[in-house]
């Protein structure tokens, strides 16, 4: 047996370095992250690498394969695929993005008023966002954009207001519990007031819930503005989008079935690396999780891996 | 005697519920002064905590706190709102619990926990707020207060925790610490290195301590007088040494009677009979009569009287019970 040494691991003094350590630490996290990364860049890039206008019709050059001039093919309209996904991201990133942002900053508050309120305004609160949830969230989304018009933007309020209930369903259970912790109780006798209490306290304990939605939504949100831009209500042709191209291209499987490639694969890696990130990130977020990987370093057993102690 | 720091007089608490409203506590008078310990004795239920409570302002909106008399330190604590109670907690009187597992929150180092309190409490700069840390967490024996300030709470031993929670509640030199059942949680050894805290802090800065708990040795150790309670009343006040000499009530002795002691060892160890009895409709009378030892025919139909036995002990007992019975 090879000696262990207990050193006291290397203390550093920033929570940041050590949440960052942890993010590092976790492969999967970091190669999402870099791909995530590539792809956000590749897309705001995209008129300085784009090979050719991606809405640029040229009949003569119509469906074909993958090819040097051509790296993805071109589709129906002799468009070229590679530079409408690089395009197509922009849109659809964009959504998902802001999908998120909006919806987090308002279903957020609201669980967490609920939650924390309890009584009344809890019931009345939840019962809004039970209204909600009652319709199928494409359906809602649909038909928001069908009284508002279609375009993008009105695709974006769409799809943010039926993630809200989401968001505010969650949070309000994590603070449902928090609320009923010690520290809680412990804090009110120290003499913090109810907001000071929400932002501290609560809503920092109710991160990682957070977090793991807010991936899930990204992933969502790209997938549903693909299906309401089929629907004619989204992105309007002929501006790209992943999930119009993607459609399109089904109408070609059988004579060009590369069609398929650039949009499915650009919404596979980005979905999945979001996920991969939100899950490094949890655990980058939760000072628990630190112990054991500083343990773990220090006995240089990292295989070994002791599951940190929730509970405590 | 000076003006008590704390004066209670007729503290009733109520909470209201599905088949009747329980009354947590009731009729219930004490004073503490300062610098005093007193501590607060009785079973699982009897009000120790919801008297605590009722005190810092906390019952509310789950129950109704009504007092003839609430004053703490020439504040009346029955006229003041929720505001002005905020303000008054943390920095005038403050509160640590049993569990020291649970009272710090885990995602936040302790220093951002201390400092942040500081700083917002006292209105420190970030800079003062951290060397105040730093002596706070010295003077409550934490070593490498420094080096320790940027560890989260996982890090520390349950012992370690109880003190970094009086670091934060004594960090703004409150008048009154009430701790509940803070050793409770604590092993034998870690249980005396608070109480010693707990004794010192008191004599450097002249704070009183309300100190609940059901563990009648630590607080034999620790208290200058003790209440004892039952089914939310008093039943028993009195400095510590009288009391543990001398019980005037039944039930202060049926506690006695059930702590194993080291110097009788095949003696058995005398349980009370029965249980604590509902808290809704409670009778005017003796609460504890049904399970007394010691009950007289005027327990179970005159309220007991409020019985003078020397200074500074009362009980509310109707039998006179014998002087000693190995009990000292």
């Amino acid at each position: 047996m090879s000696a262990v040494t207990f050193a006291p691991p290397e203390r550093s003094n920033s929570a940041l370095s050590l949440a960052s350590g942890q993010f590092l630490g976790n492969r999967a996290a970091l190669v999402s992250f870099v791909c995530f990364v590539l792809i956000t860049v590749a897309c705001l890039a995209a008129p300085l690498i784009a090979p050719y206008d991606p809405v640029a019709i040229s009949l003569s050059d119509k469906l074909q394969a993958p090819g040097m001039a051509h790296w993805l093919g071109t589709d129906y309209f002799g468009r070229d695929v590679l530079s409408r996904v690089l395009y197509g991201g922009r849109v659809s990133l964009m959504v998902a993005l802001l999908v998120v942002v909006a919806s987090t900053l308002v279903g957020v508050p609201i669980g967490l008023l609920a939650g924390f309120a309890g009584g009344r305004v809890d019931n009345a609160l939840m019962r809004i966002m039970d209204a909600f949830l009652t319709f199928p969230p494409l359906l809602l989304a649909v038909a928001i954009v069908g009284v508002l018009g279609p375009s993008i933007e009105n695709v974006m309020l769409a799809l943010a207001l039926v993630r809200v209930p989401v968001f505010a369903r969650i949070v309000r259970s994590s603070t449902l519990s928090i609320r009923e912790e010690t520290y809680v109780k412990a804090a009110r006798v120290l003499g913090s007031g109810w907001v000071r209490i929400l932002v501290t306290h609560v809503l920092r304990n109710a991160i990682a819930p957070i977090v793991v939605q807010i991936t899930i939504v990204f992933a969502g949100a790209i997938v549903s503005e693909a299906s309401i831009s089929f629907l004619g209500l989204g992105a309007q042709p002929p501006s790209p989008s992943w999930g119009r191209d993607l459609n399109e291209a089904r109408r070609f499987l059988e004579d060009a079935p590369w069609l398929l490639f650039g949009p499915s694969i650009a919404i596979l890696v980005s979905v999945l690396s979001v996920n991969f990130i939100g899950d490094g990130l949890r655990d980058a977020l939760d000072p628990r999780a630190w112990q054991t990987l500083r343990r773990a370093t220090a006995r240089g057993s990292a295989a070994q891996g002791a599951t940190p102690g929730r509970s405590q | 005697m000076s003006e008590p720091l704390l004066r209670v007089k007729g503290l009733r608490t109520e909470i209201p519920g599905g088949p009747g409203s329980v009354v947590a506590v009731d009729d219930l008078s004490f004073d503490i002064h300062q610098g005093e310990i007193l501590g607060i004795v009785g079973e699982s239920g009897s009000g120790k905590s919801m008297t605590a409570l009722s005190i810092m302002g906390l019952v509310a909106p789950a129950g109704r706190v009504t007092a003839k008399r609430m004053e703490f330190d020439g504040w009346d604590l029955t006229g003041l709102d929720e505001a002005a109670m905020r303000r008054l907690r943390g920095r005038e009187m403050a509160m640590i619990f049993q569990d020291p597992m649970t009272s710090l929150n885990p995602v936040l180092s302790i220093g951002f926990q201390l400092i942040e309190q500081l700083r917002w409490r006292l209105g420190l700069s970030r800079r003062q707020a951290r060397r105040q840390a730093v002596e706070l967490l010295g003077r409550v024996g934490i070593s490498g207060a420094e080096r320790r300030l940027d560890d989260y709470p996982h890090q520390f031993s349950g012992g370690m925790r109880q003190r970094v929670s009086i670091a934060m509640a004594i960090s703004c030199e409150p008048k009154l610490l009430i701790a509940d059942e803070a050793t409770t949680a604590l092993d034998v050894t870690i249980q005396a290195q608070i109480t010693d805290l707990i004794m010192r802090l008191c004599e450097e800065s002249g704070m009183s301590v309300m100190w609940i708990s059901h563990d009648l040795g630590v607080v034999a150790g620790l208290c200058d007088r003790v209440n004892v309670m039952y089914a939310g009343r008093l039943a028993e006040s009195a400095d510590a040494m009288s009391l543990y000499a001398h019980s005037r009530h039944g039930y202060t002795r049926g506690l006695m009677k059930s702590v194993p002691r080291i110097d009788r060892r095949r003696q058995r160890l005398e349980a009370i009979a029965g249980r604590p009895p509902s808290l809704i409709d409670l009778p005017k009378t003796c609460p504890f009569e049904p399970r007394c030892a010691y009950s007289t025919p005027e327990c179970g139909a005159k309220p007991a009287p409020r019985r003078n036995f020397g200074e500074n002990h009362i009980a509310y007992c109707w039998a006179d019970l014998p002087a000693e019975e190995g009990v000292e």
